[in-house]
């Protein structure tokens, strides 16, 4: 039914558009801190770079989100039905929200990191393992849209 | 591995102790008990400090400045000269600020003489002399007066952007009051003068900044300064941690040095008629650690390092975390040809560049080597490489390979919570010989108690012929679990406080377990985006090549290639993080790692 194969595709449109803009918004927010930090130690930028990579990988998830669905799942069909296109519209809401938010947040962990290691605190490992905490949840969400699609496929 | 350490404790003649530190610091192996930041205030160590803080901004300037291609050092370093480099790039800077300064007032000058045209200002002199009055006027087009013209000699030099510029030629003064109009001072110079000026100051900044170019050949005795300070520093702060005694006749100095080398420190010691004790470390002291693991564990220090280093009397998890580490990796890379190609890299670079490389960075190679072969391995059981995935293809050997390995998307899931909750019960385990080691076996005895719980659940599970679960057998053991979790987790206290705490417990570990397992599926998750992402690239380069030989390869190669070296660093940096957070987060917390420990870092030159 198209009505289905439409709900579904909005939730892979939110699930790709929001957590492509969270991962937008934290390596942004985390590349201004860099650029800042750069301007007292330019001798950093390598440990920048990584710690504004970081929050780019949520965009990423909600990419495989799709994929998942598409050629994995193999759901988005015109025989899709009510309930698969439920189940999409459900993965992709939860992660394109949990990407959003978390990659934001994380942005900023990040961006606090660089901040302190351009003032010369030794903090680089230290920021990484804590910045990949809240990544955990979008992590999470990309498990669960796994087992959405497992669990209507 | 930590290794064991022995306290040496000196006592030296107060004249003998200059000498003594020098022999000390010929040893290189003892570590010395520093005081605090707080307890060292002597004016000289503050001094130093300042110094160096002042050279390491030299050689900060210096560098901004340069040219590599045509840098050349010099051949004799000095450290005299090293400590004036500050002093006389400050002067260049004064001198190069002073001068930008005066460039700034000259533009400006000019800017406000240009509409005036070129003149002599020595002529606005001569007419003052002879009592005349000339006034230079700027006013808005509206406000001019074509009077003025007659009234008092106003003459317009140039119209230009709606102003209008005008000088008049009076007897009396004070015109511009009466008018009310702006005036421009008479200038000193003459726009060529001016002109010029600008040049020849250009021209002196441009000195100055070759000046400070010049400098740069200085960089190695600047170096050599630096170094020769940090030396002083170190030395000021050892020999201000002693102790004085017998009214400052007698010093008393504390270090720690390897047990592995006591016979030699000993021996030279012994040589240089110095006093000294040797003790066994005491639980209370705080003992600098030093690690003293195998080839393979070595590897994994740097990574154990950015954590905390453990303390001396726990157990150090590097050996323990290493292989597991190994395996994460491999699972959150999960690529058979990003396995190889990190494995290939590392060994080209260990290979062919061994002589630029320092130790450290040599090891961390033969880490990457590790880590890439573990994601190749791994790589195999979905069967990912670049993307494509080789248990697709027709070929006989990989089908027959995909029968013995494979695992589907579910096994890989199911894999990643296995893994968690092996190595969650491995730190279980753990923490009991940690409380053992530490604080003797009766404060292990909850933590077994939670190890024997666990696992007879698991038998049960896994093995229902040999322990049925709530079975007799297995409400013995977890009714013995119970005992030693509700009444021993605190020996020597109340048993109704022991209960209390044994409740709270359970609430922390029904609620961490769970949590702690659920965070490996991250393994499982990074794994199969990575995978995903590498296939799309794939399906692009393929999708987007147009249909001709040349440039459909280059095209598809170059979209490969792009798209490839993107992931890969993304999914590096994933699987190296993230793991870590394993560690530091699931493993070490279940293994009760406290950690805290100093480096051990002897006092030598």
């Amino acid at each position: 039914m198209d009505i289905n194969l439409l709900i579904a595709y909005i939730g892979i449109g939110i699930m790709i558009a929001l957590s492509g803009i969270g991962s937008a918004y934290g390596v942004t927010i985390a590349g201004n801190a860099a650029i800042g930090a750069l301007k007292k130690d330019s001798t950093k930028f390598g440990n920048f770079l990584v710690l504004t990579a970081m929050p780019g990988t949520q965009g990423l998830y909600g990419f495989a989100g799709y994929f998942m669905f598409q050629s994995i799942f193999n759901v988005l069909t015109p025989e899709i039905t009510s309930i698969q296109a439920a189940a999409v519209l459900a993965g992709g809401i939860a992660l394109g929200l949990v990407g959003l938010f978390s990659s934001i947040r994380q942005g900023q962990v990040c961006a606090n990191g660089i901040a302190a290691i351009g003032q010369g605190h030794d903090v680089f490992g230290n920021t990484l393992i804590l910045s990949v905490f809240p990544e955990l949840y979008a992590i999470v969400s990309l498990a669960g849209v796994f087992l959405i699609g497992t669990a209507v496929a | 591995m930590v290794a064991r350490m022995k306290k040496f404790t000196f006592l030296v003649f107060h004249r003998d102790y200059d000498r003594f530190l020098h022999e000390l610091r010929e040893l290189g192996m003892i570590h010395v008990v520093e005081k605090e930041e707080a307890a060292l205030n002597r004016e000289e160590l503050h001094q130093f400090i300042a110094e160096s803080k002042l050279l390491k901004e030299a050689r900060k300037t210096l560098e901004k400045v340069v040219d590599k291609k045509t840098f050349t050092p010099t051949d004799q370093p000095s450290v005299a000269r090293g400590m004036e480099i500050p002093a006389a790039i400050a002067g260049i800077e004064a001198e190069k600020s002073a001068l930008t300064q005066k460039l700034h007032v000259s533009i400006r000058e000019r800017e406000a003489l240009r509409p005036w045209g070129n003149f002599n200002p020595t002529y606005l002199k001569k007419l003052e002399e002879a009592g005349y009055h000339l006034n230079l006027f700027i006013t808005p087009d509206r406000n001019y007066n074509p009077e003025w013209e007659e009234e008092y000699n106003a003459l317009i030099i140039r119209r230009e952007g709606s102003k209008t510029y005008f000088l008049t030629l009076t007897r009396e003064a004070g015109l511009a009051d009466r008018l009310n109009l702006e005036e421009m001072k008479h200038p000193e110079l003459s726009l060529q003068e001016l002109d010029q000026l600008t040049v020849t100051l250009h021209e002196q900044i441009g000195q100055q900044q070759e000046a400070l170019k010049k400098l740069t050949a200085e960089l190695p005795s600047l170096d050599a300064a630096l170094s020769e300070l940090n030396t002083k520093i170190l030395f000021t702060r050892v020999a201000d941690s002693a102790t004085p005694l017998a009214e400052e006749k007698l010093k008393l100095l504390q270090g720690w040095a390897p047990l592995d080398n006591e016979a030699e420190i000993t021996a030279y010691l012994a040589s240089k008629e110095v006093y000294f004790e040797t003790a066994t470390p005491q639980p209370e002291d705080d003992v600098p650690i030093k690690f003293a693991n195998n080839r393979f564990t070595r590897l994994f220090e740097p990574i154990a390092e950015l954590y905390m280093l453990p303390k001396y009397n726990e157990i150090d998890l590097t050996p323990f975390f290493a292989p597991f580490f190994m395996i994460f990796f491999g699972l959150a890379l999960g690529d058979i040809g990003y396995g190889v190609f990190l494995f290939a890299g590392a060994t080209f670079a260990s290979i062919f560049m061994k002589k630029k490389l320092g130790k450290a960075m040599i090891g961390i190679l033969r880490l990457v080597q590790i880590l890439g072969a573990s994601a190749t391995i791994c790589g195999l059981l979905t069967g990912g490489f670049f993307g494509f995935n080789i248990y697709e293809t027709n070929i006989p050997f990989f089908q027959n390979m995909k029968d013995q390995v494979y695992f589907d998307n579910q096994q890989m899931f199911n894999l990643s919570l296995v893994l968690g909750v092996i190595q969650i019960m491995f730190g279980l385990i753990l923490k009991i010989f940690n409380r053992i080691k530490q604080f003797g076996f009766m404060h292990a005895l909850s933590t077994i108690g939670w190890v024997i719980l666990l696992m007879s659940v698991i038998v049960a599970f896994l093995f229902p012929a040999l322990l049925a679960m709530g079975g007799t057998l297995h409400l013995i053991l977890m009714g013995a679990a119970a005992i030693l979790i509700f009444l021993f987790n605190s020996p020597g206290k109340n048993p109704l406080l022991n209960i209390g705490l044994g409740l709270y417990d359970t609430y922390n570990m029904a609620t961490g377990l769970l949590g702690d397992v659920l965070s490996y599926v991250r393994l499982f998750a990074l794994g199969l985006s990575g995978g995903i992402l590498a296939s799309v690239f794939n399906s692009l380069a393929l999708g987007l090549k147009p249909d001709n030989l040349i440039g459909g390869s280059l095209v598809f190669l170059l979209i490969f290639l792009f798209g490839h070296a993107m992931n890969i660093f993304m999914t590096v940096l994933g699987a190296i993080v993230h793991p870590m957070r394993l560690t530091f987060v699931e493993f070490y917390k279940n293994a009760e790692f406290a950690g805290g420990g100093k480096r051990y870092n002897p006092f030598r030159k």
